[in-house]
């Protein structure tokens, strides 16, 4: 966990205030310090990476204040399904071989 | 010609500008967070990285092009993708949204034979609920608060944060479904659509609006009401004034919220002649027109 301050050192080219927009906007949501939001906040590991990308999209590929909230929300989309994805493998993974061989076949079938 | 400009497919005479178009248009292909499940983009993007660092700084690019610097020259960027986090590990459940997945939640139901599922889906937070709501102009500009009734039957209140735009969606922490197993509750989410107001078009944060006036009024001047989002206000309308003059009302559009500060009111006038046939005003324009001949058309003939 790091506080905003720690922030530019850790995430190169970005700037306390900006981040702070960043958080009312929502686009990334740390946790409140110890005694409440006033005292500020702690960025988590997948909160700098989300700031990174952030200012991947906003420095590097240009893309405005109104399509960055649109990627973000695609992006969380596409890792929401992959987990869903990975789950039914887990449980396709754990049945037996001939119900396996079996659905693999099926989805042959529907995608052919 | 070095490899580097092979990379960003430039020509090595072309000017900072080309360069940074061709490494924007590449990273947008390549970035490996667009790419979730694409395990070659993060050793692509790399090379694109690294051919920007070097092409796109000014003096690093002088020093490459008189062989200063190698095609690999460039200690490789090290550095981690939010997929990295997103996919997996204890924090990977923090962004991941499951809206609009509620389909695949049928499928999959149906698919086991229709067990009953948690709401949240596949064991993961609870689920999101979406929530559609249609708010009048005003409010939408003005901000207000509303109740809504969720499909479960709780009913909560919404503020609407000033400006809100149509189509904007409102995203209620927590509110969504609650999550199985310990696991967080879902988010509402609640798309917002704006009533269109027949007086009122927004163009950014300004406000545009058409105002009629009589001849009288654009020919000798006046003093007159306008509606404007926060109320109505007097406006000076100028002797002479003409079809297609706008006034601008200072601040009088979308009111400022947060850091954004209020739009203007663009009022847009259009003189407008009685509605019935008068023989006085033709009388009066017969005897004026000749005397004071002029051509609204002028310049239109020559085509630009």
């Amino acid at each position: 966990m790091i506080t905003s301050d720690q922030l530019p050192t850790v995430v190169q080219g970005v700037r306390v205030e900006q981040v702070e927009d960043w958080v009312v906007r929502r686009w990334v949501v740390p946790q409140p310090q110890d005694g409440g939001p006033d005292r500020g906040w702690l960025f988590a590991e997948i909160d700098v990476a989300r700031i990174r990308l952030i200012r991947d999209l906003h420095d590097d590929l240009h893309l405005g204040d109104e399509a960055i909230p649109v990627v973000l929300s695609l992006l969380d989309q596409i890792h929401g399904l992959r987990h869903e994805l990975r789950c039914l493998a887990a449980a396709v993974e754990v049945q037996p071989r001939e119900i396996r061989e079996r659905i693999l076949d099926a989805l042959a079938g529907t995608a052919g | 010609m070095g490899k580097l400009y092979d990379v960003l497919g430039v020509k090595s005479d072309a000017s900072a500008d080309e360069i940074r178009k061709a490494y924007r248009r590449l990273a947008k292909g390549h970035h490996p967070d667009l790419h979730p499940g694409d395990a070659k983009a993060e050793e692509k993007f790399k090379t694109i990285a690294a051919a920007w660092d070097i092409l796109g700084d000014k003096d690093k690019r002088a020093r490459y092009d008189r062989g200063e610097i190698g095609d690999d020259g460039n200690p490789q960027f090290q550095r981690d993708y939010y997929r990295q986090h997103a996919g997996a590990g204890p924090e990977a459940f923090k962004y991941q949204s499951g809206a609009g997945f509620e389909d695949l939640g049928d499928i999959f139901s149906g698919l086991f034979g229709g067990r009953a599922r948690a709401s949240g889906g596949f064991g993961s937070g609870g689920g999101d609920l979406q929530l559609g709501l249609t708010v009048e102009f005003l409010d939408a500009a003005n901000g207000a608060r509303k109740r809504v009734t969720l499909p479960d039957g709780r009913s909560l209140d919404i503020a609407i944060p000033p400006g809100l735009r149509d189509g904007q969606t409102l995203r209620l922490r927590g509110k969504g479904a609650p999550g199985a197993q310990g696991r967080p509750p879902g988010d509402l989410l609640i798309e917002v659509s704006v009533a269109p107001d027949p007086r009122f078009e927004r163009k950014g944060n300004d406000i545009h609006l058409a105002l009629p006036l009589s001849l009288a009024e654009a020919v000798l001047g006046a003093k007159v009401e306008v509606p404007t989002v926060s109320g109505t206000v007097a406006l000076t309308i100028p002797k002479g004034s003409n079809t297609g003059h706008v006034l601008r009302l200072k601040g009088r559009g979308i009111p400022g919220h947060g850091r954004r500060a209020a739009g203007d009111q663009l009022v847009r006038l259009e003189v407008m002649l009685p509605e019935r046939p008068d023989a006085a005003l033709e009388q009066l324009v017969r005897g004026w027109a000749d005397a004071h001949p002029y051509d609204p058309r002028h310049g239109m003939e020559k085509g630009r």
